[in-house]
Protein backbone atom coordinates (compact mmCIF):
# COMPACT_ATOMS: atom_id res chain seq x y z
CA UNK A 1 0.00 0.00 0.00
CA UNK A 2 1.30 3.44 -0.93
CA UNK A 3 2.52 5.69 1.88
CA UNK A 4 0.35 8.77 1.29
CA UNK A 5 -2.70 6.57 1.23
CA UNK A 6 -1.84 5.08 4.56
CA UNK A 7 -1.67 8.52 6.21
CA UNK A 8 -5.33 9.11 5.52
CA UNK A 9 -6.33 6.08 7.52
CA UNK A 10 -7.34 6.27 11.17
CA UNK A 11 -4.99 4.68 13.72
CA UNK A 12 -7.31 1.74 14.08
CA UNK A 13 -7.32 1.21 10.36
CA UNK A 14 -3.55 1.49 10.28
CA UNK A 15 -3.30 -1.11 12.95
CA UNK A 16 -5.63 -3.36 11.08
CA UNK A 17 -3.62 -2.82 7.96
CA UNK A 18 -0.44 -3.98 9.63
CA UNK A 19 -2.30 -6.93 11.05
CA UNK A 20 -3.63 -7.79 7.65
CA UNK A 21 -0.27 -7.49 6.04
CA UNK A 22 1.19 -9.82 8.59
CA UNK A 23 -1.51 -12.38 8.00
CA UNK A 24 -1.67 -12.05 4.22
CA UNK A 25 -0.63 -15.25 2.54
CA UNK A 26 2.54 -14.39 0.74
CA UNK A 27 3.15 -16.05 -2.57
CA UNK A 28 5.72 -18.62 -1.55
CA UNK A 29 7.79 -18.18 -4.70
CA UNK A 30 10.48 -20.68 -3.84
CA UNK A 31 7.98 -23.33 -2.85
CA UNK A 32 5.87 -22.70 -5.97
CA UNK A 33 8.92 -22.93 -8.17
CA UNK A 34 9.98 -26.19 -6.55
CA UNK A 35 6.51 -27.66 -7.12
CA UNK A 36 6.46 -26.40 -10.70
CA UNK A 37 9.89 -27.89 -11.29
CA UNK A 38 9.00 -31.29 -9.87
CA UNK A 39 5.60 -31.63 -11.53
CA UNK A 40 6.72 -30.13 -14.86
CA UNK A 41 9.81 -32.29 -14.87
CA UNK A 42 7.78 -35.38 -14.10
CA UNK A 43 5.33 -34.65 -16.93
CA UNK A 44 8.24 -34.23 -19.34
CA UNK A 45 9.83 -37.46 -18.11
CA UNK A 46 6.51 -39.24 -18.71
CA UNK A 47 6.51 -37.73 -22.20
CA UNK A 48 10.03 -39.07 -22.71
CA UNK A 49 8.87 -42.51 -21.59
CA UNK A 50 5.97 -42.39 -24.06
CA UNK A 51 8.24 -41.40 -26.91
CA UNK A 52 10.63 -44.25 -26.02
CA UNK A 53 7.60 -46.53 -26.05
CA UNK A 54 6.75 -45.41 -29.58
CA UNK A 55 10.36 -45.74 -30.66
CA UNK A 56 10.78 -49.20 -29.20
CA UNK A 57 7.54 -50.84 -30.27
CA UNK A 58 6.77 -48.93 -33.48
CA UNK A 59 8.81 -47.56 -36.36
CA UNK A 60 9.30 -44.06 -35.03
CA UNK A 61 12.62 -42.29 -34.84
CA UNK A 62 13.62 -39.69 -32.26
CA UNK A 63 12.29 -37.04 -34.63
CA UNK A 64 9.04 -38.64 -35.73
CA UNK A 65 8.08 -39.88 -32.25
CA UNK A 66 7.27 -36.30 -31.23
CA UNK A 67 3.81 -36.09 -32.81
CA UNK A 68 2.32 -39.32 -31.43
CA UNK A 69 3.82 -38.45 -28.04
CA UNK A 70 2.09 -35.08 -27.98
CA UNK A 71 -1.20 -36.65 -29.07
CA UNK A 72 -0.93 -39.29 -26.34
CA UNK A 73 -0.16 -36.68 -23.71
CA UNK A 74 -3.23 -34.69 -24.75
CA UNK A 75 -5.28 -37.89 -24.57
CA UNK A 76 -4.07 -38.56 -21.02
CA UNK A 77 -4.83 -34.98 -20.16
CA UNK A 78 -8.40 -35.50 -21.41
CA UNK A 79 -8.89 -38.47 -19.07
CA UNK A 80 -7.39 -36.64 -16.09
CA UNK A 81 -9.34 -33.47 -16.82
CA UNK A 82 -12.61 -35.38 -17.18
CA UNK A 83 -12.08 -37.15 -13.87
CA UNK A 84 -11.24 -33.86 -12.18
CA UNK A 85 -7.72 -35.01 -11.27
CA UNK A 86 -5.90 -32.47 -13.40
CA UNK A 87 -7.43 -29.51 -11.58
CA UNK A 88 -6.25 -30.94 -8.29
CA UNK A 89 -2.73 -31.36 -9.65
CA UNK A 90 -2.85 -27.82 -11.02
CA UNK A 91 -3.72 -26.43 -7.59
CA UNK A 92 -0.33 -27.15 -6.15
CA UNK A 93 1.73 -27.44 -9.33
CA UNK A 94 0.90 -24.02 -10.80
CA UNK A 95 2.92 -23.54 -13.95
CA UNK A 96 4.25 -27.09 -13.64
CA UNK A 97 0.98 -28.42 -15.00
CA UNK A 98 0.08 -25.41 -17.17
CA UNK A 99 3.25 -25.07 -19.26
CA UNK A 100 3.51 -28.63 -20.66
CA UNK A 101 1.30 -29.48 -23.63
CA UNK A 102 -1.03 -31.29 -21.20
CA UNK A 103 -1.89 -27.87 -19.78
CA UNK A 104 -2.83 -26.67 -23.26
CA UNK A 105 -4.95 -29.80 -23.65
CA UNK A 106 -6.49 -29.23 -20.23
CA UNK A 107 -7.44 -25.66 -21.16
CA UNK A 108 -9.16 -26.79 -24.36
CA UNK A 109 -10.84 -29.85 -22.88
CA UNK A 110 -12.06 -28.27 -19.66
CA UNK A 111 -13.59 -25.42 -21.67
CA UNK A 112 -15.28 -27.97 -23.92
CA UNK A 113 -16.70 -29.95 -21.00
CA UNK A 114 -17.75 -26.87 -19.06
CA UNK A 115 -19.77 -25.35 -21.90
CA UNK A 116 -21.44 -28.59 -22.85
CA UNK A 117 -24.69 -27.52 -21.19
CA UNK A 118 -25.00 -24.70 -23.73
CA UNK A 119 -25.15 -27.21 -26.54
CA UNK A 120 -22.53 -28.72 -28.76
CA UNK A 121 -22.45 -26.07 -31.44
CA UNK A 122 -22.80 -22.85 -29.52
CA UNK A 123 -21.37 -24.17 -26.26
CA UNK A 124 -18.60 -26.65 -26.95
CA UNK A 125 -17.76 -25.52 -30.47
CA UNK A 126 -17.43 -21.84 -29.84
CA UNK A 127 -15.95 -21.92 -26.34
CA UNK A 128 -13.36 -24.62 -26.83
CA UNK A 129 -10.54 -22.21 -27.60
CA UNK A 130 -11.60 -19.53 -25.15
CA UNK A 131 -8.46 -20.02 -23.08
CA UNK A 132 -6.12 -21.60 -25.59
CA UNK A 133 -7.01 -19.29 -28.47
CA UNK A 134 -4.56 -16.58 -27.49
CA UNK A 135 -1.75 -19.12 -27.41
CA UNK A 136 -2.58 -20.19 -30.96
CA UNK A 137 -3.06 -16.66 -32.22
CA UNK A 138 0.12 -15.15 -30.85
CA UNK A 139 2.15 -18.29 -31.49
CA UNK A 140 1.06 -18.37 -35.11
CA UNK A 141 1.53 -14.69 -35.69
CA UNK A 142 4.96 -14.59 -34.05
CA UNK A 143 5.97 -17.64 -36.05
CA UNK A 144 4.75 -15.98 -39.24
CA UNK A 145 6.76 -12.81 -38.62
CA UNK A 146 9.90 -14.68 -37.60
CA UNK A 147 9.77 -17.12 -40.49
CA UNK A 148 9.09 -14.26 -42.90
CA UNK A 149 12.04 -12.23 -41.62
CA UNK A 150 14.29 -15.26 -41.71
CA UNK A 151 13.25 -16.27 -45.22
CA UNK A 152 13.67 -12.75 -46.56
CA UNK A 153 17.04 -12.44 -44.85
CA UNK A 154 18.37 -15.73 -46.21
CA UNK A 155 16.90 -15.53 -49.70
CA UNK A 156 17.31 -11.89 -50.58
CA UNK A 157 19.70 -10.60 -47.98
CA UNK A 158 22.13 -13.38 -48.72
CA UNK A 159 22.40 -12.48 -52.41
CA UNK B 1 24.57 -51.38 -21.46
CA UNK B 2 25.77 -48.18 -23.10
CA UNK B 3 22.36 -47.61 -24.62
CA UNK B 4 20.71 -47.94 -21.24
CA UNK B 5 23.01 -45.23 -19.96
CA UNK B 6 22.07 -42.86 -22.76
CA UNK B 7 18.37 -43.55 -22.18
CA UNK B 8 18.77 -42.75 -18.48
CA UNK B 9 20.69 -39.57 -19.29
CA UNK B 10 17.85 -38.57 -21.62
CA UNK B 11 15.27 -39.05 -18.86
CA UNK B 12 17.36 -37.01 -16.44
CA UNK B 13 17.83 -34.08 -18.80
CA UNK B 14 14.23 -34.20 -19.98
CA UNK B 15 13.20 -33.87 -16.33
CA UNK B 16 15.62 -31.04 -15.60
CA UNK B 17 15.06 -28.97 -18.73
CA UNK B 18 11.28 -29.49 -18.72
CA UNK B 19 11.18 -28.58 -15.04
CA UNK B 20 13.24 -25.44 -15.62
CA UNK B 21 10.94 -24.24 -18.40
CA UNK B 22 8.03 -24.67 -15.98
CA UNK B 23 9.96 -22.70 -13.34
CA UNK B 24 10.34 -19.86 -15.84
CA UNK B 25 6.58 -19.98 -16.31
CA UNK B 26 6.03 -19.97 -12.54
CA UNK B 27 8.34 -16.97 -12.14
CA UNK B 28 6.44 -15.08 -14.84
CA UNK B 29 3.24 -15.81 -12.92
CA UNK B 30 4.53 -15.07 -9.40
CA UNK B 31 7.10 -12.32 -9.83
CA UNK B 32 5.60 -10.44 -12.76
CA UNK B 33 2.03 -11.28 -11.65
CA UNK B 34 0.90 -12.40 -15.09
CA UNK B 35 -2.18 -14.53 -15.73
CA UNK B 36 -1.61 -18.09 -16.95
CA UNK B 37 -2.85 -17.10 -20.42
CA UNK B 38 -0.27 -14.30 -20.66
CA UNK B 39 2.45 -16.62 -19.39
CA UNK B 40 1.69 -19.32 -21.95
CA UNK B 41 1.51 -16.76 -24.74
CA UNK B 42 4.92 -15.35 -23.79
CA UNK B 43 6.42 -18.83 -23.67
CA UNK B 44 5.05 -19.74 -27.11
CA UNK B 45 6.45 -16.55 -28.61
CA UNK B 46 9.75 -17.22 -26.84
CA UNK B 47 9.87 -20.69 -28.40
CA UNK B 48 9.29 -19.18 -31.85
CA UNK B 49 12.06 -16.63 -31.29
CA UNK B 50 14.49 -19.28 -30.04
CA UNK B 51 13.87 -21.31 -33.18
CA UNK B 52 14.43 -18.18 -35.26
CA UNK B 53 17.83 -17.84 -33.60
CA UNK B 54 18.55 -21.51 -34.22
CA UNK B 55 18.71 -22.37 -30.52
CA UNK B 56 15.67 -24.59 -30.05
CA UNK B 57 16.75 -27.52 -32.20
CA UNK B 58 19.91 -28.16 -30.15
CA UNK B 59 17.76 -27.98 -27.02
CA UNK B 60 15.49 -30.73 -28.40
CA UNK B 61 18.54 -32.81 -29.33
CA UNK B 62 19.79 -32.41 -25.79
CA UNK B 63 16.65 -32.71 -23.69
CA UNK B 64 14.20 -34.66 -25.86
CA UNK B 65 10.72 -34.49 -24.37
CA UNK B 66 11.98 -31.89 -21.89
CA UNK B 67 11.96 -29.49 -24.84
CA UNK B 68 9.14 -30.92 -26.95
CA UNK B 69 6.48 -31.26 -24.23
CA UNK B 70 6.46 -27.68 -22.84
CA UNK B 71 4.32 -25.25 -24.82
CA UNK B 72 7.46 -23.45 -26.07
CA UNK B 73 7.86 -26.27 -28.58
CA UNK B 74 4.58 -25.16 -30.15
CA UNK B 75 6.14 -21.87 -31.23
CA UNK B 76 9.25 -23.73 -32.30
CA UNK B 77 7.30 -26.20 -34.43
CA UNK B 78 5.31 -23.42 -36.10
CA UNK B 79 8.47 -21.65 -37.24
CA UNK B 80 10.10 -24.96 -38.13
CA UNK B 81 7.25 -25.97 -40.43
CA UNK B 82 7.11 -22.53 -42.01
CA UNK B 83 10.86 -22.53 -42.68
CA UNK B 84 10.76 -26.04 -44.11
CA UNK B 85 8.10 -25.07 -46.63
CA UNK B 86 9.79 -21.74 -47.32
CA UNK B 87 12.94 -23.57 -48.35
CA UNK B 88 10.92 -25.64 -50.81
CA UNK B 89 8.42 -23.12 -52.17
CA UNK B 90 9.87 -19.72 -51.38
CA UNK B 91 8.08 -16.97 -49.52
CA UNK B 92 4.58 -18.46 -49.99
CA UNK B 93 5.69 -21.48 -47.98
CA UNK B 94 5.88 -19.35 -44.85
CA UNK B 95 2.11 -19.18 -44.80
CA UNK B 96 1.29 -22.66 -46.05
CA UNK B 97 3.84 -24.59 -44.03
CA UNK B 98 3.06 -23.14 -40.64
CA UNK B 99 0.95 -26.02 -39.34
CA UNK B 100 2.87 -28.73 -41.17
CA UNK B 101 4.63 -29.94 -38.05
CA UNK B 102 2.27 -28.64 -35.38
CA UNK B 103 -0.88 -30.39 -36.50
CA UNK B 104 -0.62 -33.15 -33.88
CA UNK B 105 -1.06 -31.01 -30.78
CA UNK B 106 -3.93 -28.91 -32.06
CA UNK B 107 -5.86 -31.67 -33.81
CA UNK B 108 -5.44 -33.91 -30.77
CA UNK B 109 -6.71 -31.13 -28.52
CA UNK B 110 -9.74 -30.56 -30.77
CA UNK B 111 -10.63 -34.23 -31.21
CA UNK B 112 -10.07 -35.22 -27.59
CA UNK B 113 -11.72 -32.03 -26.39
CA UNK B 114 -14.86 -32.94 -28.27
CA UNK B 115 -14.73 -36.57 -27.14
CA UNK B 116 -14.20 -35.35 -23.58
CA UNK B 117 -17.26 -33.13 -23.86
CA UNK B 118 -19.25 -36.16 -25.04
CA UNK B 119 -17.99 -38.44 -22.28
CA UNK B 120 -17.74 -36.28 -19.19
CA UNK B 121 -20.17 -34.03 -17.40
CA UNK B 122 -19.14 -30.66 -15.98
CA UNK B 123 -18.40 -30.75 -12.27
CA UNK B 124 -20.00 -28.21 -9.99
CA UNK C 1 -27.39 -20.69 -40.25
CA UNK C 2 -24.53 -20.08 -37.90
CA UNK C 3 -24.94 -23.47 -36.30
CA UNK C 4 -24.41 -25.29 -39.54
CA UNK C 5 -21.40 -23.27 -40.36
CA UNK C 6 -19.78 -24.03 -37.02
CA UNK C 7 -20.58 -27.72 -37.23
CA UNK C 8 -19.10 -27.87 -40.72
CA UNK C 9 -15.91 -26.15 -39.58
CA UNK C 10 -15.58 -28.47 -36.58
CA UNK C 11 -16.00 -31.56 -38.74
CA UNK C 12 -13.62 -30.28 -41.35
CA UNK C 13 -10.95 -29.45 -38.78
CA UNK C 14 -11.23 -32.84 -37.13
CA UNK C 15 -11.24 -34.66 -40.44
CA UNK C 16 -8.32 -32.76 -41.92
CA UNK C 17 -6.32 -33.19 -38.73
CA UNK C 18 -6.70 -36.94 -38.89
CA UNK C 19 -6.51 -37.37 -42.63
CA UNK C 20 -3.22 -35.55 -42.84
CA UNK C 21 -1.45 -37.97 -40.57
CA UNK C 22 -2.66 -40.82 -42.70
CA UNK C 23 -1.54 -39.46 -46.04
CA UNK C 24 1.88 -38.77 -44.60
CA UNK C 25 2.12 -42.36 -43.44
CA UNK C 26 1.09 -43.65 -46.84
CA UNK C 27 3.52 -41.43 -48.66
CA UNK C 28 6.40 -42.60 -46.54
CA UNK C 29 5.44 -46.22 -47.13
CA UNK C 30 5.68 -45.94 -50.88
CA UNK C 31 8.81 -43.83 -50.98
CA UNK C 32 11.19 -44.01 -53.90
CA UNK C 33 13.90 -45.65 -51.82
CA UNK C 34 11.73 -48.66 -51.32
CA UNK C 35 11.42 -49.29 -55.04
CA UNK C 36 15.10 -48.81 -55.60
CA UNK C 37 15.98 -51.23 -52.85
CA UNK C 38 13.94 -53.93 -54.51
CA UNK C 39 15.25 -53.56 -58.03
CA UNK C 40 18.79 -52.72 -57.04
CA UNK C 41 20.28 -55.92 -55.70
CA UNK C 42 21.10 -58.75 -58.05
CA UNK C 43 22.81 -61.16 -55.68
CA UNK C 44 26.42 -60.85 -56.70
CA UNK C 45 28.10 -63.14 -54.24
CA UNK C 46 26.91 -65.48 -51.56
CA UNK C 47 29.52 -64.48 -48.97
CA UNK C 48 28.71 -61.20 -47.30
CA UNK C 49 31.84 -59.19 -46.88
CA UNK C 50 31.53 -56.84 -43.94
CA UNK C 51 34.96 -55.26 -44.43
CA UNK C 52 33.80 -51.72 -45.18
CA UNK C 53 31.43 -51.79 -42.21
CA UNK C 54 34.22 -52.89 -39.92
CA UNK C 55 36.54 -50.19 -41.23
CA UNK C 56 33.85 -47.56 -40.68
CA UNK C 57 33.32 -48.72 -37.10
CA UNK C 58 37.04 -48.71 -36.36
CA UNK C 59 37.40 -45.21 -37.77
CA UNK C 60 34.48 -43.75 -35.83
CA UNK C 61 35.53 -45.40 -32.58
CA UNK C 62 38.52 -43.08 -32.46
CA UNK C 63 36.35 -39.98 -32.20
CA UNK C 64 35.58 -38.71 -28.74
CA UNK C 65 32.13 -37.47 -29.81
CA UNK C 66 30.96 -40.98 -30.69
CA UNK C 67 30.24 -43.50 -27.98
CA UNK C 68 29.02 -46.62 -29.70
CA UNK C 69 28.98 -47.58 -33.37
CA UNK C 70 27.26 -50.29 -35.38
CA UNK C 71 27.61 -50.66 -39.13
CA UNK C 72 26.30 -52.98 -41.81
CA UNK C 73 27.07 -53.02 -45.49
CA UNK C 74 25.75 -54.81 -48.51
CA UNK C 75 26.53 -54.21 -52.13
CA UNK C 76 27.05 -50.49 -52.48
CA UNK C 77 25.11 -49.63 -49.36
CA UNK C 78 26.76 -48.79 -46.07
CA UNK C 79 24.66 -48.11 -43.00
CA UNK C 80 26.37 -46.62 -39.96
CA UNK C 81 24.55 -45.90 -36.69
CA UNK C 82 26.20 -44.35 -33.66
CA UNK C 83 25.40 -42.73 -30.34
CA UNK C 84 26.65 -39.33 -29.28
CA UNK C 85 27.65 -38.84 -25.60
CA UNK C 86 24.80 -36.99 -23.98
CA UNK C 87 26.56 -33.76 -23.13
CA UNK C 88 27.74 -33.45 -26.74
CA UNK C 89 24.22 -33.74 -28.11
CA UNK C 90 23.98 -29.95 -28.19
CA UNK C 91 26.18 -30.13 -31.28
CA UNK C 92 24.35 -33.12 -32.74
CA UNK C 93 23.65 -31.55 -36.15
CA UNK C 94 27.27 -30.51 -36.57
CA UNK C 95 28.63 -33.89 -35.51
CA UNK C 96 26.23 -35.68 -37.85
CA UNK C 97 27.31 -33.53 -40.76
CA UNK C 98 31.00 -34.03 -40.03
CA UNK C 99 30.68 -37.79 -39.76
CA UNK C 100 28.59 -38.04 -42.91
CA UNK C 101 31.21 -36.09 -44.85
CA UNK C 102 34.04 -38.13 -43.44
CA UNK C 103 32.39 -41.43 -44.27
CA UNK C 104 31.57 -40.25 -47.76
CA UNK C 105 35.21 -39.37 -48.27
CA UNK C 106 36.35 -42.72 -46.87
CA UNK C 107 34.01 -44.80 -49.04
CA UNK C 108 33.70 -42.98 -52.37
CA UNK C 109 31.87 -45.72 -54.25
CA UNK C 110 29.33 -46.32 -51.52
CA UNK C 111 25.89 -45.05 -50.81
CA UNK C 112 26.56 -44.11 -47.19
CA UNK C 113 23.79 -43.57 -44.67
CA UNK C 114 24.78 -42.47 -41.19
CA UNK C 115 22.57 -41.58 -38.27
CA UNK C 116 22.86 -40.79 -34.58
CA UNK C 117 19.22 -41.65 -33.96
CA UNK C 118 18.53 -44.18 -31.24
CA UNK C 119 15.87 -46.03 -33.25
CA UNK C 120 18.20 -46.41 -36.21
CA UNK C 121 20.86 -47.61 -33.83
CA UNK C 122 18.55 -50.24 -32.37
CA UNK C 123 17.47 -51.42 -35.81
CA UNK C 124 21.01 -51.63 -37.14
CA UNK C 125 22.18 -53.54 -34.10
CA UNK C 126 19.23 -55.86 -34.46
CA UNK C 127 20.06 -56.47 -38.10
CA UNK C 128 23.66 -57.21 -37.20
CA UNK C 129 22.77 -59.80 -34.58
CA UNK C 130 20.31 -61.37 -37.00
CA UNK C 131 23.05 -61.58 -39.61
CA UNK C 132 25.26 -63.50 -37.24
CA UNK C 133 22.52 -66.00 -36.52
CA UNK C 134 21.49 -66.93 -40.04
CA UNK C 135 22.89 -66.65 -43.53
CA UNK C 136 21.51 -63.70 -45.38
CA UNK C 137 20.87 -63.28 -49.03
CA UNK C 138 22.50 -60.08 -50.22
CA UNK C 139 19.23 -58.90 -51.68
CA UNK C 140 17.36 -59.39 -48.43
CA UNK C 141 20.05 -57.54 -46.59
CA UNK C 142 19.92 -54.66 -49.03
CA UNK C 143 16.19 -54.45 -48.72
CA UNK C 144 16.49 -54.36 -44.94
CA UNK C 145 19.15 -51.64 -45.12
CA UNK C 146 16.96 -49.70 -47.53
CA UNK C 147 14.10 -49.92 -45.09
CA UNK C 148 16.21 -48.50 -42.26
CA UNK C 149 17.56 -45.80 -44.57
CA UNK C 150 14.04 -44.73 -45.48
CA UNK C 151 13.14 -44.54 -41.79
CA UNK C 152 16.14 -42.37 -41.05
CA UNK C 153 15.13 -39.86 -43.73
CA UNK C 154 11.59 -39.43 -42.46
CA UNK C 155 10.72 -36.05 -41.06
CA UNK C 156 8.01 -34.42 -38.97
Amino acid sequence: MANEKRKKLTPVQQEYHLFEKERETKRPIVRNCACAFLVGGTICAIGQAISYFYMYFFDFTEQTAGNPTVATMVFLSMILTGLGVYDRIAQFAGAGSAVPVTGFGNAVISAAIEHRTEGFVLGVGSNMFKLAGSVILFGTFAAFVIALVKTVATQWGGL
Amino acid sequence: MEVRRSVLAMFFWAFVVGGLICVIGQLLMDVFKLTPAHTLTILVVAGAILNGLGLYEPLIDFAGAGATIPITSFGNALVHGAMQEAEKHGIVGVLTGMFEVTSAGISAAIVFGFIGALLFRPKG
Amino acid sequence: MKRWWLAAVAVWLAASGCAKEETEQKQSLQGADWMRAQTFGTAKGAVLDQGPAERAVASLRQRDDVREVVAVNSGERLLVAYQIPHLKRWKRKKIEKEIAERLRAMFPGYDVVSSSDLKIFWKTKDLKTKMEKKRWDERDLQREIGRIEKLSKEQT
